[in-house]
């Protein structure tokens, strides 16, 4: 699974790429649990504006406090979640990408799964029609809550990936799936390709790995399940992948550091770096058409091959680094 | 394999009772039939009991004898017989039950005519055989049944069953199939109507089953339908039981005994069917249950075989001859008898008695293969496995229908190391007997080991679950040779190599794999060069220390050898807990306080009858505190006698030599000085904890026995509900200043109030009271929390290592050590804390990820190295990252085609991982 989680997508055609993350943290029900949603939250902004470069103006943090503490830029009430969604749909481009992480408690009753906010909460059906009017857009929603199974079923569509902590709305317990999301965002370690950017495929396999862990350590029966659909058919995939109808979507809709998108930029103005990340590419391509053919090799030759090529990267690494005038972080 | 055996089983002959069969008058179906008789009888004698009067205006003598019979007044019903002028055959049958329930087999007989000619009637025929069979004369008693049958008695169907019984007996199977064989059609053709004509159906048919295990079933029906013809009969009640209990079912059997025992709770069948079914279960009652049978009948041959069997099992060898004598005084020809008697003599190195023993159960049978059966039990018991694979294999070379015997043999081979032909010969058994729970665990945990993976080194074999062998393999194997290097330098010699060791998963896979069955409380068994125990992953961390366990068990391999597999447990199990703690000193159990007060209060064996509290512990809890109680004497063996007396031991057991006698040799001791001195021993060694507990409220609350003391429970647990009232607190340790409870009592409620210093004060009182005191909950860990409090880091860290070395699993303890060095900076000491958390459970992603990133950043590369590759084997979230870490610190450790390998599975899954590519071509020497 984890060799099907490269993004393909250059970065060259990211990085003209406008992106709005709404983080909308839910109701906590007392000092402890507020604190926590909140501290997720907060952490999920900031890497989007410190380690993204995503500006204030698109990345939105709604919270229950109406006093709204920094970095919060609304309240988390319907109103403040409908508003802030309404904006979005009016003014960003139809190429831009919208990411909405739900951070709180979930209820599942009556055969209807619900995201408790201040206030009236927000049914699974209203969320859908909320996202609804971001079209034509890009769009991801990653509801971390209790019982949030049926946000799946409920929100699936086409050019749309919605995770859930949860696999059904039974699934009624505190989940943990949101702090691990936001050690996604905030690290490096979800980058799991290693290519400088992450993946929403990525963030989801290296926090489902995390969640899955922390029950073990902690000898506790494991009560949430995450998953994710990106094919638009409203079943979600508990090991979503590249190369499988679930992950391939998310494994497009990707964040990139702000420093990796200088090399694009690069590129642009010089033909001969151009040409070294042409050859970068080829060299990727290869690799990744020989780790296909992997099974029907003689394990000693794939290795064999598979070594040369990645030297020949690694060389190819060192030329475009060379050519930059070795300022490092290549991607 | 199980798909082949069910193809077998269809194959079986498909004659059995017909199904649906319609009997005359018949309401109930067949279970429901328990209730109406029960139902039935109680009534009756509880009538007998409203009405007094009128039943004795308007009942009979002979009527008062059957219900005296029924109700087990057997002594009763004798008297009352002799009131009875005339009572012709039913009365004569009520006294011939009275006297056997009595065990007086001649005084039956007597009134038979004596033990030969022919009875008074044919009608008592069936019952003289049945008396002859008692006391063993088994050409009479079938004589008697001939007769019997020729003279066409009422019940001559039983006598015919029994004539194919005594066939079986013989050794002649052909024959007495044959017999048995006849009844399938008695039932078929639906001439089966008397009670009688059912036990004889359902004995012939449970009899076949031997051969067809389906007919089992049919057999259960057949006594069902007994009972409903033949209320206030306890004898297919308690043959039903019988059924159940052969079948391994001794939930149900227990049921059945004990409806036959709510109407005569003397019924001496049943309570030796209850001893059977507690023995089974383990249960040390059996021993009782079976003396309650002798209260009533002391010639009961069958409960006095069973006493036999559990003193031999608790290697009371002279016990268990003088039992099994005592019942073949009343029936010389008892097999089952006989056998205990020649494995009891086997046992004890009496060459001649136990041949002269095998030689009179072959006479009388040359197929018994139950001599076999039981001296392969015995000696698995008593860890000569290799002896039992022997004798299982006699007992299958005279009789291929014994399914125990296979089992047994395929059983003891995988203890031995015949791994394949074991496991063919387990699946055999259970082809033929598909009820055996041992047999189908054993093949399913087989099927499942299929899976497993083996790692090899100079003296190891090491068998690990999938998916482990990556982390544990390296881990395991260089303690184990450490363990067999050490030991081999200490022993002077060394065990058969290569040592298989297993590790499993769960506990209830460990379990199966050792004694064929879930619920075995052990952390790890020796089997002489095969182990098998826990893996880590098996429990939660903090619940044992897996190394520690291996260690342990690696020692009974070399006590084994040495002693030709006839060490004693308590001994073997005593220097093995003293092994751990010679390789660690903070391995092994401890002394708490449930075990002082054991020792105090006089509840464990002494050190000359250490044996029982291993082989048939009086509670639960003795068995732990066997352990280290055992272990106490080998720490005073070897200060006082030197390593080399524990030797002689050894090899002195090996010689066929008894405790007692190498105590007197190599000690110079007999038992009484022996128990003396080693009582002044523990008593000076522990003299200050027993002190400071004289106060503490005793875990012992229902007598020498309590069935529910938790062996390692401590002070808190013990003084669980107990007041946290301050003054209260306060004012009990002012009265016993020396009382360790007392201080660490209010040391503890303090903590949770935050008096720091006052609790500090009296937490010190504590620790000195009771320095190696092993709970979580003592003065060390109280002080930590002190010193916590107060930001006093470096000590807090400092009481949690000196907790640490007082229990071996205290996996959070180590774990808050750690974090609590890191806070201090302290690298050193946060390494240690890591691998002493590590020790303990080393499938902890973060532990080991902390561990490997110090090791490296401390200049270890090859510690570094070795726990990356235990993060690798966790399946790390970001696995390139592990694999490009594992490459660096290989190639720091000089490893540079290890560093190579993983440096390559990094790129694999990340190949635009700029540092890996950058170390792949520094591991090629800067380039191409």
């Amino acid at each position: 699974m984890l060799g099907a989680l490269i993004a393909p997508a250059p970065f060259a055609t990211l990085a003209a790429q406008e992106t709005h993350l709404v983080t909308v943290v839910g109701l906590g029900g007392g000092p402890e649990y507020d604190a926590r949603f909140f501290g997720w939250g907060e952490r999920i902004t900031v890497a989007a504006r410190e380690r993204f470069g995503l500006p204030e103006s698109s990345t939105h943090l709604l919270v229950p406090d109406a006093e709204l503490p920094a970095p919060a830029t609304a309240t988390s009430r319907r109103d403040g979640v409908e508003a802030t969604l309404a904006a979005i749909a009016t003014d960003a481009p139809a190429d831009a990408e919208v990411l909405v992480v739900l951070l709180g408690h979930g209820t599942f009753r009556n055969d209807e799964a619900r995201f408790n906010l201040p206030g009236p909460d927000l049914t699974a059906r209203e969320w859908s029609l909320l996202l609804d009017a971001l079209a034509p857009r890009r769009v991801a929603i990653v509801n971390a809550a209790s019982a949030s199974g049926p946000f799946v079923q409920a929100l699936a569509a086409s050019n749309r990936t919605v995770i859930t902590a949860t696999k059904t709305g039974r699934q009624r317990n505190e989940t943990v799936f949101g702090g691990y999301f936001a050690d996604a965002f905030a690290g490096d370690a979800a980058d799991l390709d290693k290519d400088g950017a992450m993946s929403l495929l990525e963030a989801f396999a290296w926090t489902t790995a995390e969640v899955a862990r922390h029950y073990d350590e902690q000898g506790l029966l494991q009560t949430e399940n995450a998953v994710l659909d990106d094919d638009g058919d409203g079943v979600g995939s508990e090991t979503p992948s590249a190369d499988e109808p679930d992950g391939a979507g998310s494994s497009t809709f990707v964040f990139v550091p702000a420093a990796a998108l200088e090399l694009p930029e690069a590129a642009a103005a010089d033909s001969v770096l151009a040409r070294l990340l042409r050859e970068q590419a080829e060299l990727e391509t290869r690799i990744a058409r020989l780790r296909a053919r992997r099974g029907e090799m003689d394990p000693e030759a794939y290795e064999a091959e598979l070594e040369e090529l990645l030297v020949e990267l690694a060389l190819k690494n060192r030329e475009v680094e060379g050519r930059r005038g070795g300022g490092g972080g290549g991607r | 394999m199980r798909v082949a055996a069910a193809a077998r089983r269809a194959g079986h002959s498909p004659r059995g009772l017909a199904s649906g069969r319609q009997r005359r008058g018949r309401g109930p179906t067949p279970r429901s039939v328990w209730t109406l008789w029960i139902t039935g009888a109680a009534l009756l004698i509880a009538g007998a009991v409203a009405l007094p009067t009128a039943l004795a205006a308007q009942s009979s003598p002979l009527d008062d004898a059957r219900a005296a019979l029924v109700r087990g007044e057997y002594e009763s019903a004798l008297e009352r017989l002799d009131r009875v002028s005339d009572g012709g055959s039913e009365a004569a049958i009520v006294r011939l039950r009275a006297l056997r329930a009595l065990g007086r087999y001649d005084d039956a007989l007597d009134l038979l005519g004596g033990r030969s000619g022919p009875a008074p009637s044919p009608r008592l025929e069936r019952w003289k055989g049945e008396l002859l069979l008692e006391v063993g004369a088994w050409d009479a008693a079938e004589a008697a049944f001939e007769r019997s049958v020729a003279a066409g008695a009422p019940d001559a169907a039983l006598a015919r069953v029994l004539l194919g019984e005594q066939a079986f007996r013989r050794g002649r199977w052909q024959e007495a199939r044959a017999v048995f064989d006849s009844f399938i059609d008695l039932y078929n053709s639906g001439a089966a109507d008397t009670g009688a004509e059912m036990i004889a159906v359902a004995h012939a048919v449970g009899r076949l089953g031997r051969e067809n295990p389906d007919l089992f079933q049919d057999a259960l029906r057949a006594w069902d339908e007994a009972i409903e013809l033949l209320p206030g009969d306890p004898r297919p009640i308690v043959a039903v039981g019988d059924l159940f209990l052969d079948r391994y079912t001794s939930t149900r059997a227990m049921e059945e005994y004990a409806r036959a025992l709510s109407v005569n709770a003397r019924e001496p069948d049943a309570l030796h069917g209850r001893a059977r079914a507690l023995d089974f279960d383990g249960s040390g009652r059996a021993l009782a249950v079976a003396n309650e049978v002798l209260e009533t009948n002391p010639n009961h041959v069958g409960a006095r075989t069973l006493l036999a069997e559990i003193r031999l099992r608790a290697e009371n060898v002279p016990a268990a001859v003088e039992e099994a004598e005592t019942a073949l005084e009343t029936n010389p020809r008892s097999l089952e008898a006989l056998s205990v008697l020649a494995a009891a003599r086997y046992l004890a190195g009496d060459e001649e008695g136990w041949i002269e023993a095998r030689d009179r159960v072959l006479a009388l049978n040359p197929s018994w293969a139950g001599l076999y059966v039981r001296l392969a039990e015995l000696s698995a018991d008593a860890r000569r496995y290799a002896d039992a694979v022997d004798f299982a294999r006699e007992a299958v070379a005279r009789d291929s229908l014994s399914w125990e015997g296979w089992g047994l043999l395929g059983i003891n081979q995988m203890r031995t190391q015949e791994v394949v032909e074991g496991r063919e010969n387990v699946a055999r058994a259970f082809d033929g007997d598909p009820y055996n729970p041992w047999f189908k665990n054993t093949l399913d945990l087989l099927d499942l080991m299929d899976d497993f993976e083996t790692v090899r080194s100079e003296n190891f074999e090491i068998v690990l679950p999938p998916g482990e062998a990556a982390l544990l393999g390296p881990r395991v194997i260089a303690l184990a040779e450490e363990a067999f290097a050490e030991m081999t330098e200490r022993y002077g010699t060394s065990p058969p190599t290569p040592i298989r060791l297993e590790l499993f998963p769960t506990s209830a896979d460990f379990s199966v794999r050792t004694f064929g069955l879930v619920g075995l409380g052990a952390l790890g068994v020796s089997f002489g060069s095969t182990l098998v125990m826990d893996s880590p992953t098996a429990r939660e961390p903090g619940d044992f220390n897996w190394a520690s366990t291996l260690w342990h068990e690696i020692a009974h391999a070399f006590h084994l050898a040495i002693s030709d597999h006839a060490v004693p447990r308590w001994f073997s199990e005593g220097l093995a807990v003293r092994e751990q703690r010679v390789a660690r000193p903070h391995w092994g159990f401890r002394a708490g306080v449930p075990w002082l007060q054991a020792w105090t209060s006089e509840r464990m064996p002494p050190l000359s009858r250490m044996n029982e509290a291993f082989v048939r512990p009086a509670f639960p809890a003795q068995l732990a505190f066997g352990y280290f109680q055992a272990s106490l004497a080998f720490d005073w063996i070897e200060e006082r006698w030197g390593f080399q007396a524990i030797r002689d031991f050894l090899e002195g057991y090996g010689r066929g030599a008894t405790t007692n006698q190498l105590t007197r040799i190599i000690l110079g001791l007999d038992d009484e000085e022996l128990d003396a001195e080693f009582q002044r021993y523990v008593d000076a060694r522990f003299e200050s904890e027993i002190a400071a507990l004289a106060d503490l409220a005793p875990v012992f609350h229902d007598g020498p026995g309590d069935q529910t003391v938790d062996a390692e429970a401590t002070v808190e647990e013990i003084l669980e509900g107990m007041t946290d009232d301050l003054d209260i607190l306060r004012s009990q340790a002012r009265l016993s200043p020396g009382s360790f409870p007392a201080r660490l009592r209010l040391g503890q409620a303090l903590v949770r109030a935050g008096w720091w210093d006052e609790a500090e004060e009296n937490l010190r009182a504590a620790q000195r009271l009771f320095p190696a005191y092993p709970g979580l909950d003592g003065p060390l860990a109280g002080l930590a929390r002190v010193h916590q409090a107060r930001g006093e880091v470096s000590e807090a860290a400092g009481a949690l290592r000196a907790l640490g070395e007082l229990n071996e699993s205290a996996w959070s303890v180590a774990v808050e050590e750690a974090r609590l060095r890191a806070e201090l900076g302290d690298v050193p000491g946060e390494l240690r804390a890591l691998r002493r958390a590590l020790e303990i459970h080393p499938f902890a992603v973060e532990p080991q990820t902390r561990l490997a990133t110090l090791a490296g950043e401390t200049g270890a590369w090859d510690e570094a190295a070795s726990a990356w590759e235990a993060v690798v084997a966790l399946e790390p979230a970001d696995p390139a990252q592990v694999w490009y870490e594992l490459s660096r610190a290989r190639l720091r450790s000089g490893d540079r085609a290890g560093a190579r390998t993983a440096v390559l599975r990094a790129l694999e899954i990340a190949p635009s991982f700029d540092a890996a590519l950058e170390l792949l071509l520094e591991i090629r020497g800067g380039g191409r």
